[in-house]
């Protein structure tokens, strides 16, 4: 398996058949992959000290910056593609409506941006907030 | 999804689906607990444990099976990404040995996480 000729054939499939099946089954793949190598890095964060508080804490206050907040909201966006697009593959399978796939693909968008709009409105205002060291020096101050 | 004999193929995509489908509802669960309720302000320690401590076995048993539906469903996608590109029965036999091994360490990876927490809350 040559990794460049495998990328090039997906980018001749794309290239060839432009239509929106071919669109969702890109983003599918592409999201999968990111969502994978996701999962380990946060198994790494979450998992390494579960037994001590102060560990736990420094690992967690490392990734709960703005920015890390800002790229929540697109890893929230990331999932809710991966999960519709992922139900609309499992309804077109199990219940004979492959024909239908592209009418199911804008339900998923609708659905999606919907989701979004109220993820946005939930976490954007923690990209805002105070460092959240900053919140938890506050914290430990007070206890 | 193209197989070959020996290797998985049927199970694994029924599989698939039906972790896919468990992941819907766990995912609704965690992504809500932790970014969209109030315990997405800080996430620290003192909050994670005692939101477990609240049902243990509960949290304890959801967990276990999330992460096991999230590896198995990660790793399985990855592995019918590598069969799309048709690689040798040699480098299969690898791939899938590497998957099983990736696999196998973050489960008790996260086994151990989830049971410290719990543990840690109790």
């Amino acid at each position: 398996m040559n990794i460049f000729r495998a990328i090039g054939g997906t980018y001749n499939e794309v290239r060839l058949n432009p239509n929106v099946g071919t669109w969702s089954f890109l983003l599918h793949r592409l999201s999968g992959i990111l969502l994978a190598f996701y999962l380990f890095m946060h198994l790494i964060v979450i998992a390494t000290s579960p037994g001590s508080a102060g560990a736990f804490d420094s690992r967690l206050a490392a990734v709960q910056t703005r920015l890390f907040h800002l790229l929540e909201i697109g890893l929230v966006g990331v999932i809710f593609f991966h999960m519709l697009n992922g139900l609309r593959i499992l309804v077109a399978d199990f219940f004979y409506l492959t024909r239908q796939h592209q009418k199911l693909l804008w339900i998923v968008v609708i659905i999606f941006i919907i989701i979004m709009a109220y993820a946005t409105a939930v976490m954007l205002p923690k990209v805002f907030h105070r460092e959240v060291t900053e919140v938890a020096q506050i914290v430990g101050g007070l206890r | 999804m193209a197989t070959k004999p020996g290797f998985p193929g049927l199970t694994s995509w029924l599989l698939q689906r039906l972790t896919g489908l468990f992941l819907v509802v766990g995912l609704f669960i965690h992504v809500n607990v932790i970014h969209f309720t109030t315990e997405a302000r800080l996430i620290d320690f003192s909050s994670v444990t005692t939101r477990l401590a609240e049902n243990p076995t509960g949290w304890g048993i959801f967990y276990v099976i999330f992460l096991f539906a999230c590896i198995y469903h990660g790793l399985n996608g990855i592995w019918a990404i590598i069969l799309d590109f048709k690689p040798g029965a040699g480098l299969l036999r690898f791939y899938l040995v590497a998957l099983w091994l990736i696999g196998i360490f973050f489960s008790a990876y996260g086994l151990f996480g989830i049971f410290g927490l719990v543990r840690a809350g109790a």
